[in-house]
Formats: C-alpha cells, structure tokens, sequence
C-alpha cells in the first residue's frame, strides 16, 4: 500500500498516510494521495507535464508547499495530475524538482471528487520508522 | 489532566466542569491564559469528546492577548488550529490575528433566497427545475465562474465586494441590506494577495466549489413566531433556497501564504505554538494589517461570489415559471458569513474577534443554521449571545468522517432514505452524497435547542429540505 486515507483522524477534512522506502517515495506517494483525492487518476491521460521546483526553510514547509502545486495547478490551470515523478530531494537544503503528468480536467472525462481548499500543517508528520518513511498529513476538504 | 493514548492527548472527562445543563468549562490551566467554554448539551458534550475539538479549544485559549473566554458552540468539531465552531477574540493591541482561526474558506457562509411559491406549485416539476439550476450553478471541480471580470472589475469586487456588484447593476439595494457587513468589508484591498492567489481566485467568480457547499430548495415547515415571520416575508409552506459557499480558491491560497509568511518571519513565536495551524500574526505587526485587508479581500469576493450565484437562480427560476423576478417574489432573506475575523470590542477592548464555522449573533439580527440535506434547517433571531462573545452555530456539525462515511455507508440506501422524506438530490462529484449524508452531522434539533435554552437566540422559521444541488 501507497498510502491510506484516515477513518479517524480528521472529523470534517482528509487525513492521509503516505509510505515510501525512501523520502522521495513517500513525497510521491503523499502526492499521488492528494492527485487521486481530487479525481480518479487511472482515468487521467498524461497529456501534459509540469516541472516543479520547491525550496523552503524546512521539511514540512517543503511538503506542504509540493503538494500545494497540484491544488494551485488545479485551479488556475484547470489541470489533474497521474503521476508525480521527483527527480532529486535535496533533505539538507529542503530543496527538490519534480516532473508532474496530467491533463486538463474534462468533466465528461473525469471524475470530480474532493476540491481540497489546502494542506494543513495540523499534525503533519515525516518519520522514519523500521527503516521506510511515513508522511502523514491533513487535507482541508 | 491529560492522558496519552497512541501518541494522542486524550482529556479526561474531570477536566470538564458543568456549569448548567447547557453550558460546560474547561478551567484555566497549564499555557491556558482563560477559561474555555463549551456551549451544548449532555449528548452534544459526548459527540464532541470524541474528537480533539476540545484539545483544540483548550491551544485558542492559550493564545497571547485572549479577551474573555475561548469558546466552542453546539455545533463544534475537530479542525486545524481553532476547533471549527470556535470563538476568541484576541487584543488588536497585544495579541494577533490567525489565518488559521478563520479557516482556509475565508467567508464560507450562507443565504437565503425568498420566493412566493409554495412547494405545492414547485413539487410536480422539481426534478426539471433542479436540472435547470445544476445547468445556471457552476459547480464540482474544473469550473468556471459565471461571469468573465477584466481585472480591473475583479479588483473592484475584492475591494467593494457587493457594494461593487451593485455599481455595475448587478445587486439591489435589499441585497446589500440584507447581506452581513452590507456585502462589503472595509479596509480590503488586493494590494497584498499573491499573484498566485489571484490566478487561483480570478475565474471562478460565481461557483459552487464541492465539499459541504449546497444550493438546497426547502420548505417553510413551521413558523415560531408568525408575526415577526410575517415581518420578514416568511409564511407556512413557502419555497426558500439556501445557497452555501465561500472565496473558493482564493482564499484558499491566501490563508496558507499568510500561514507560510508568518512561520518563516516568526519561526520562534510559532516553535512555541502546540499547533502550527493557531500561528498568528502579532497585532501592530505589517503582517497582521496585511493579512487582514487580504483577508477582508476575500471576504468580498465570498460575497459577491453568493451573489452572483443568487442572481443566476433568480434568473433560472423566474425563465422556468415564465414569470418576473418580482412577481415571484425571489429576494434576499438575509446573508452570514462563518469563517472571518472581525474588529469588535470584547469586555472594552478592541479585539480581532476570530469566528472559524460560527456565525455572528447580535440582538434582532438574521441567522441562518442550515442541517443536512435530509434534516431541518432553522431561521433564527439572535437575542443575547455575549457569553459566546456574539456568536451562534453555524450548523449541525459533523460527527463522521468523510473517509469513515465513504467506506461504511452505502448510496443507494441513503437516496433511498432520502426518496422516502421527498427529498431528492443532484450532486456533480463522485462520493459526495455518502461524504455529506445525514447520518454524518449532529442532530441540528439538538444544536438549536441549546441555543435557544441559552437564550442566544430564538427560533423564527423550520425548513425542510425537497431537492438538493451538492458540489
């Protein structure tokens, strides 16, 4: 499993869990998430990509601000996201580049599930644990 | 007082007293600066320790420059930073304003359209007209608003809000009268709203969004005070509409590049936080004025964006009926906003007093307390709510999670509940009739009671709902 969705952690917004061997996989994985939250992502056609780049102050600012891209991308470019491929995370520098893949939201094409307003910084959490990471964080749907 | 179950802070039932019947306290204790008040009953208390609406209620009442009490209302649940159903007014002198205690949905809030139809004339074709109305709402993801604004006339909406709509034809004077803050919040200006904030806001003006946002036809059930219901166009049987939404992406994107802003100018005031989410920006600070002219900003794109989809209604309904506007009788009941910070004076002093899903209750003023789409909603009248510092519920409140309802409810058995009342629903995103089902919220007869026994406010009309439009 890539990543859950929460039954118990938030009452009205998202709570996800997101796992990877690495911290690139788990930022991935945290991404794939929130992709598939806002519509079905095996019904997404790569038709477009975007390069991204981040560089915070810290690792959670680093998250938020990655998985921010697709909320922003969403809405002022109308796009949704399959795949989200980080090319390098730079852990010391809070710094990474990512390449994501989608297409236009299409509404007869596409699925409209959740509009996520934002991500939370309310009990995000990045930590190793037996050797793989996990990444949990809150969605404000 | 705590108890540490799988890495969470439980509170143990000792820590909170009964004050009366309606109303329970948490004193003052530990980084807590006042005590909190929790407004509810004995079986509203159970639902809301089941979260950690009350761990989050006890951080807002630890925050610098509280003015009375931290307070959480009926309808409180679990959120980020402040509770949702939370209240704190925090000094505009030595405390600060919280993007995070107004919520992402800056002006989330609800209003009420009157028509002269009775559901008897609406009921035979109500499947049509909500088709219709689905057609004139732009709603679900990927939308466009209903209007295309040049950005000058985009600037003018952020910055007069309805005042602007109304400029341009496009408001009367009854809309203004009767939306909260006359449909614009003063001090707003877009000087300070990212560029990316504003590419995610600009097209969107006049849609729905998804999530909890609603456009609801109901019926006037039943009539507590007929006079004063009389007063305010209401009578028994008559069909009202509910829309429900806020500043869509906007605010969105402004609340977290203020909470972004203040972690990186203030990483020490927010390393002494228990939550990121209640980060603040110091009152007197640029920030605390900067974020509070943004966010007045969205405020007034919230409420010309009800507007405009009031507007599209109206239209819709008067073409259906082949009537006027006017000879239906479609005019604003009245407006609130639930999530914002306002400048309001608590025990003398001038505070930023934030409401996140809380509406603001003054004596004789309009409040609105929508269900669900399968429960009643209330139209109320504040009388005297300074104990909760002039706030009321802003709904029923939820009790499941969105994840939870997904996997243990099942659709066809709640379009079949809801086929039964003669209510039916249209919705544009997958999922969302099981994420908003009745069964997910508090009983709203329970939340208004409580704020009726407190005697915040009085209860002026019961609608229930016949046809649901969902996001």
């Amino acid at each position: 499993m890539k990543y859950d969705y929460l039954e118990h952690e938030a009452t009205a917004d998202l709570a996800i869990k997101a796992y990877g061997k690495t911290l690139k996989e788990a930022f991935e994985n945290s991404a794939s998430a929130v992709c598939n939250a806002i519509s079905e992502t095996k019904k997404i056609d790569e038709q477009e990509i975007k390069l991204v780049k981040k560089n915070s102050e810290n690792l959670k600012m680093l998250l938020y601000e990655f998985l921010e891209e697709i909320l922003f991308l969403h809405d002022s470019e109308n796009l949704i996201f399959k795949r989200v491929i980080i090319d390098e995370l730079d852990e010391k520098n809070n710094s990474l580049s990512a390449i994501f893949y989608g297409e236009p939201f299409e509404p007869k094409k596409h699925v409209s599930k959740s509009n996520i307003k934002a991500i939370t910084y309310f009990d995000m959490q990045i930590k190793k644990e037996n050797g793989s990471f996990v990444i949990k964080f809150i969605a404000d749907v | 007082m705590y108890s540490i179950l799988n890495n969470k802070i439980i509170i143990l039932s000792m820590d909170i007293l009964k004050n009366s019947d309606y109303e329970f306290m948490i004193k003052k204790q530990g980084s807590m600066l006042t005590d909190a008040l929790v407004f509810a009953d004995k079986k509203l208390i159970e639902l809301i320790k089941k979260d950690r609406t009350l761990e989050q209620l006890k951080n807002m009442a630890s925050l610098p420059g509280i003015v009375g009490n931290a307070c959480a209302l009926p309808d409180a649940h679990q959120g980020y930073g402040f509770c949702i159903g939370g209240v704190a007014a925090l000094s505009t002198e030595n405390g600060g304003i919280s993007p995070g205690g107004v919520g992402f949905d800056i002006n989330c809030g609800v209003r009420v359209l009157k028509t002269n139809l009775t559901a008897k004339e609406v009921l035979p074709k109500i499947k049509e007209l909500l088709n219709k109305l689905y057609d004139a709402v732009p709603s679900g993801l990927g939308n466009k608003g209903l209007r295309n604004f040049s950005n000058d006339e985009f600037f003018e909406i952020l910055s007069k809000g309805n005042k602007y709509l109304k400029e341009k034809g496009l408001a009367t004077k009854n809309d203004l009268l009767n939306c909260e803050d006359n449909g614009m919040m003063n001090k707003a200006s877009h000087e300070f709203i990212s560029q990316r904030a504003l590419a995610r806001g600009k097209n969107t003006v006049g849609s729905l969004g998804s999530g909890n946002h609603f456009v609801d036809l109901l019926k006037v059930d039943e009539l507590m005070d007929e006079k004063l219901a009389k007063k305010n166009g209401l009578f028994k049987d008559q069909v009202v509409i509910i829309i429900h939404s806020g500043s869509r992406a906007l605010g969105h994107q402004v609340a977290s590049d203020y909470i972004n802003e203040i972690m990186r100018t203030y990483p020490e005031l927010v390393k002494k936080l228990p939550d990121p989410e209640l980060c603040y920006a110091p009152s007197c600070s640029e920030l605390a004025q900067k974020y509070y002219s943004s966010m007045c900003a969205c405020a007034n794109y919230a409420y010309a964006n009800r507007q405009l989809m009031m507007n599209s209604v109206k239209e819709t309904i008067a073409k259906f009926f082949g009537s006027s506007e006017e000879s239906l009788g479609l005019e604003l009941f009245y407006d609130v906003t639930h999530n914002v910070a306002k400048i309001e004076k608590v025990n003398g002093i001038k505070c930023y007093v934030h409401r996140k899903g809380a509406t603001k209750c003054i004596k004789d003023g309009k409040i609105i307390i929508p269900g669900s789409m399968g429960t009643s909603s209330y139209l109320m009248i504040g009388k005297d709510a300074a104990k909760s510092l002039n706030s009321s519920a802003h709904g029923s409140g939820r009790v499941m999670s969105r994840s939870s309802a997904i996997k243990t409810l099942n659709q066809k058995e709640i379009l079949k509940a809801l086929g039964t009342k003669g209510i039916i629903v249209k919705s544009s995103s997958k999922n969302i009739v099981l994420e908003e089902a009745p069964e997910v919220y508090k009983n709203v007869t329970d939340v208004i009671n409580v704020t009726e026994k407190l005697g915040f406010a009085k209860s002026l009309a019961k609608l229930n709902p016949f046809a649901v439009l969902n996001g």
